[in-house]
């Protein structure tokens, strides 16, 4: 396989490492990743049988103040209606939900749960605390238990949720969670 | 049946076709036959900044696309580049696909598929394969589902890339 010289900077993230410790190579799975198509991601998901939907949803942060709950709801439908219904195992969401406002990320819970299915398991960095400060940063894999974490360069306003704010909007799972440095908490969620 | 429209600027040129087919000329000559360039990394067939072409296209040899086309590209043995210039609204296969411009359709690679970090892709990608130079932008599903990746090294199972296959061709 061809390696790409990969740029930013690194961090373990020990509970992905169980994700794929628990792949299993013969069986096909599906997996979205909020950070759109990613390098480092790519390059690593070449070595296993999967279908990867990539959805860059960090322009939709841009959503103005005053726009309806609905509209916003329309918009996340339009950026991830081309994905099937119910049928994605793995979901990346890194920081994602920190980046919208509560309202916004309980309408972003109830459109995304149409896409997952019992058993779908998703990948997010919460909030240690709601003071934490958050950099914005763009996700990618460059193994089973390394990250590649570069600055997205222009200002994102951030609302940082802690995972238990994360887990009251999606009411649809259950919590795994370790900590990491920088005031985030990494979790892992498990549609039920 | 090909059929030439001259627009009105004489740099451009759109063509309408049912279907081209891509082929090197056959020689009668006695001397050995030099390898053709296309298979071993020479110049590719040149589908130039401004031409159009609206149909689909078949191949024996690779080809560089930097204008604009509609419709189908198929080249299962050869490579297909749609280059910085190059615009696709069209579905593509053929043995390695790199994208440098722009392709709005479905993608299977054979054995790979490139998205360079000028590419801008919206649509879904086959392939046992794909890698992404950063700064490329995609939008769609890319299926790596394929089951010699796994258990079969050395056998291909290519029911997935097939079915793809005729998919594009179908739609």
């Amino acid at each position: 396989m061809e390696s790409l010289p990969l740029q930013g900077s690194r961090e373990t993230g020990s509970l992905l490492s169980r994700w794929f410790q628990q792949l299993d190579p013969r069986r096909c799975f599906t997996i979205l990743d909020l950070a759109g198509a990613q390098p480092a991601t790519m390059q690593l998901l070449s070595g296993y049988r999967c279908k990867v939907y990539c959805a860059d949803l960090l322009d939709v942060l841009c959503i103005p103040d005053k726009m309806t709950l609905p509209d916003a709801a329309r918009i996340f439908d339009d950026r991830l209606a081309f994905i099937g219904s119910g049928v994605i195992d793995y979901c990346l969401l890194w920081d994602y939900p920190n980046y919208l406002p509560p309202p916004l990320l309980t309408v972003f819970a109830r459109r995304l749960q149409g896409y997952l299915h019992v058993g779908s398991r998703m990948h997010l960095f919460a909030a240690m605390h709601g003071r934490s400060q958050l950099f914005p940063w763009r996700y990618s894999i460059e193994s089973d238990h390394t990250l590649v974490r570069k600055a997205v360069r222009r200002p994102i306003p951030d609302y940082p949720h802690t995972q238990m704010e994360v887990v009251d909007a999606m009411e649809y799972v259950r919590l795994d969670r370790g900590t990491l440095r920088d005031g985030r908490v990494e979790v892992l969620l498990e549609c039920v | 049946m090909a059929m030439f429209d001259k627009k009105k600027n004489p740099q451009e040129t759109t063509v309408n076709v049912a279907s081209v087919t891509l082929k090197a000329p056959e020689t009668q000559r006695s001397e050995p036959i030099p390898q053709s360039p296309s298979n071993h990394g020479g110049k590719p067939a040149v589908i130039g900044t401004t031409i159009q072409v609206s149909g689909d296209i078949v191949g024996g040899e690779n080809l560089l696309v930097e204008g604009h086309v509609e419709g189908t590209i198929k080249l299962e043995k050869h490579d297909l580049t749609i280059g910085v210039t190059g615009t696709a609204h069209a579905n593509l296969t053929a043995k390695l696909v790199r994208i440098e411009g722009e392709v709005v359709g479905d993608v299977v690679g054979i054995e790979r598929v490139v998205i360079a970090s000028s590419g801008r892709v919206r649509g879904n990608i086959t392939a046992p394969r794909v890698l992404v130079e950063d700064g490329a932008r995609f939008k769609g599903m890319i299926d790596m589902d394929f089951a010699e990746k796994s258990h079969e090294k050395g056998h291909r199972n290519g029911a997935t890339i097939e079915a793809a296959v005729n998919r594009a061709a179908a739609s």
